[in-house]
């Protein structure tokens, strides 16, 4: 029973890396430098996220 | 002369450190970009340090390590992704409160934790609460819910490396595996997970990093390098006082964090950066 609970957390895990990890854009909290926000892009350029 | 002491803090340096240089990478490239061929880099150590060890795999014990890894790579990529978009002196102390998950893991199957490990998960979780208490911000909601979702990040790759220290025991104290098979499998799996992540969701974050391998490479063998030095610092010292030292790790990424980058926090920030550390702490006592 208990190994279902750690297989699920694990799960858990798993897909929250799928859900954030594709985002390829580095972070730029601390960055100077413009991004094109790929939804957006076209629409306007957003600095520092 | 008992060199567990020096070589337990050596550890936790190096584990600081190199958590810090991945999220400084991930600021430049993708965080799965930088979390797989760290990983790579970290996996050629480990096939030399296996080599030269010359010891053999326990079928259980490389298999206990599979299934490690699939926590671990995953968490990994979450937690590189959250010190590179959050504040490092906060992501890597929630991220170290992972230790509360073998207590957990003990409830499930039916063990009491002692005193020490109470009280460390309770202090751990008062400082998880205190740190992520919204500040009043001028960058408004949108601001509130970028914070929500690094502290997201961070709590997940807490989670998957709970996960890994469960699974890891159960390699090398359940199955009397070798520890360094066990953290191969471990590496393998991690790799292989990561590479899934990759092909299902964008093949892209796999790309060579370019003039930054050398970074990157160091971030991973810094990481496999601090695991060496655990390893052979648990074995030659106390290992209550070298399990404690080795968990010291998000300290030296917030004091490169604040030396480096300049981090500041609110008074109540910093008091549950501290207080989580002290429940981390108190949790490898345990």
């Amino acid at each position: 029973m208990e190994l279902i609970w750690l297989v699920l957390a694990l799960l858990v895990v798993n897909l929250a890396a799928i859900r954030f990890a594709v985002d390829t854009r580095p972070g730029f909290e601390h960055s100077r430098r413009p991004w094109v926000r790929p939804a957006r892009a076209g629409a306007r350029r957003s600095v520092g996220g | 002369m008992n060199f567990g002491v020096p070589l337990g803090l050596s550890s936790g340096l190096c584990w600081g450190a190199a958590d810090f240089f991945g999220g400084m990478q991930s600021r430049r490239l993708p965080a799965l970009t930088v979390a797989f061929w760290s990983q790579v880099a970290g996996a050629l150590g480990l096939a030399a340090a296996l080599a030269v060890s010359g010891t053999r795999p326990t079928p259980a014990g490389v298999a206990w390590g599979l299934v490690a890894g699939a926590g671990s790579g995953c968490a990994l990529v979450l937690f590189y992704r959250g010190l590179a978009e959050g504040t490092m002196s906060i992501v890597a102390p929630v991220s170290a409160c992972g230790a509360a998950v073998p207590v957990a893991a003990a409830l499930l199957t039916g063990h009491r934790p002692g005193a020490l490990a109470g009280l460390g998960v309770v202090t751990a979780i008062a400082g998880v609460v205190l740190v992520s208490r919204p500040r009043r911000d001028p960058g408004g909601p949108a601001r509130t819910g970028r914070s929500r979702r690094i502290l997201l990040m961070a709590l997940g790759s807490a989670l998957g490396f709970g996960l890994f220290y469960v699974f890891v025991d159960a390699g090398t104290t359940g199955s009397r595996g070798e520890p360094l098979w066990v953290i191969a499998g471990a590496r393998a799996s991690s790799l292989v997970m990561l590479s899934t992540i990759a092909l299902v969701g964008n093949r892209s974050a796999l790309r060579w990093p370019g003039r930054r391998i050398g970074a990157v490479a160091l971030v991973g063998i810094g990481d496999t390098g601090a695991n060496l030095l655990f390893a052979y610092a648990a074995t030659t010292g106390n290992l209550a006082v070298v399990g404690v030292l080795g968990s010291l790790y998000p300290v030296a990424t917030v004091v490169l964090a604040r030396w480096l980058l300049g981090e500041r926090l609110s008074g109540g920030q910093n008091a549950g950066v501290a207080l989580a550390l002290t429940g981390v702490g108190l949790l490898a006592a345990a």
